[in-house]
Order: C-alpha cells, then structure tokens, then sequence
C-alpha cells in the first residue's frame, strides 16, 4: 500500500499504526514513523507559525510518486506519506511519514530517504512567521525576510 | 497564443503577482517564456545576485529550454522547494 496526500485535517496516528501492523502476518516486522513539527525557536528568534502552501495537483502526484516508488523497494510493504498545508502553528504536525518493512533496516533506509525525498522534489513552500518579520524558506534552510 | 504563468513563493514578493498570462504571436520555446517575464521583472535577477536559484516548470514538470510551449501549458517560476 502506498499514500501520498496532502491534507488540512487531523490524523489518527494510533489507527495509522494499527492498520500498518495488520500486515505482520504477511512477515512484516518493523514500522518506522517520522513526525515533523512546528519549531518554536529558530536563530534564537520566537516562531509563532509556518505558512505552506502547495502547487496543485503537481505535489500530490510528486508526493504519490515517492511512496510509490519506496513501497516497491524489496523488503519494504507500506509507504505512507501525509503533508500538511496552510498555517501550522508550534508544536503542531507538519508532516508523517510511516514505512513498514520486513526488518528496521529496510525501514529505517527508507524512511530516511522519504524524508529527504519529500524535503527537496515536492513543491511545496513554507513562510516563518517569527517574532522579528516574516521569513520565506528557501530549500532546506536558506531564509529571506519577506519585503 | 496565450500562457499562463504563475509565481510561487519568495518571487511573489518581487514580482508583486500570483499569476499571469503572456502573449505570444507563435508557440514559444520555454526560453522565449523566460526571457520575456526576466524583461517585465528585472527584480528576477535581484533575487538570483542574492543566490537564490529559479527554476521554471511546465506544467510542474523541469523541461529543456528548447521546449516549444503548448497552448494550455502553465509555466510556473519557483525557488528550491522546502516541504517537510
């Protein structure tokens, strides 16, 4: 199985967790999550929320394509990857990825490359509203006050 | 023939718009479509002088800069993406 979506709504991590272990009676043995949050504090200035926005329909293919691609790796079953848009403010879920695999090295591997996957293909951008002005986030880090 | 064009994130601030829609007389290449909207905003080349790469998708997809455009095409300038 594999998920893709972009979404504005909450998510039952518990369900999602009990769904995937349901294949371990097909010789699964590991899931590995990733959950992405809000930070509170960035270069020592206060954050208050992130701002996403997503080019449609292409980061939903993109994001569809990369669980696609993972879940046919060997070793690895269910791919599930939930991104979320518009305003999120601290502490507040940005991004899950679950990966179900035979062993947690098959996991673990590819979560990681998910994470990474997701960080630099899908066009999906995101502005930092922190104390001291609005921060557009370029990349995987690079900030430019908003004009 | 018309194309549409849309700007998402720090470029929105320079170029001051969401999207827009050139004309052009034939079916351009996507270095015609570039050129022409670094002519209507030079502010473009400020952004890149800051190191801030662009990059411009046809219809979310990286093309050659001798794609020949399409009516209905959408061309989309971004910076780097940053999801996660």
């Amino acid at each position: 199985m594999y998920v893709g979506k972009i979404t504005r709504g909450d998510i039952d991590l518990n369900k999602l967790v009990e769904d995937i272990a349901k294949s371990a009676e097909e010789g699964i043995g590991a899931i590995a999550l990733f959950i992405g949050v809000v930070k509170g504090v960035v270069d020592g200035d206060k954050v208050f929320s992130l701002l996403y926005e997503e080019y449609e329909p292409y980061a939903t293919r993109k994001l569809e394509s990369i669980a696609s691609d993972l879940s046919s790796r060997k070793g690895v079953r269910d791919v599930l990857i939930y991104h979320w848009t518009g305003e999120r403010k601290v502490g507040e879920i940005t991004v899950v990825i679950a990966v179900s695999a035979v062993g947690r090295k098959e996991a673990i591997e590819t979560l990681a490359e998910a994470i990474e996957r997701v960080k630099k293909e899908v066009p999906i951008f995101k502005l930092e509203r922190r104390e001291s002005g609005d921060y557009w986030i370029i990349g995987d880090g690079t900030r430019v006050k908003r004009k | 023939m018309k194309i549409r064009v849309l700007f998402f994130s720090v470029l929105r601030d320079y170029v001051k718009l969401r999207e827009m829609v050139l004309e052009f007389n034939d079916s351009p290449l996507l270095a015609d479509v570039i050129s022409k909207v670094y002519a209507l905003f030079p502010e473009l080349n400020e952004l890149e002088r800051r190191g801030i790469k662009i990059y411009a998708l046809v219809n979310g997809e990286a093309k050659p800069m001798n794609y020949i455009v399409k009516p209905g095409d959408e061309v989309a300038f971004i910076p780097p993406v940053s999801g996660g």
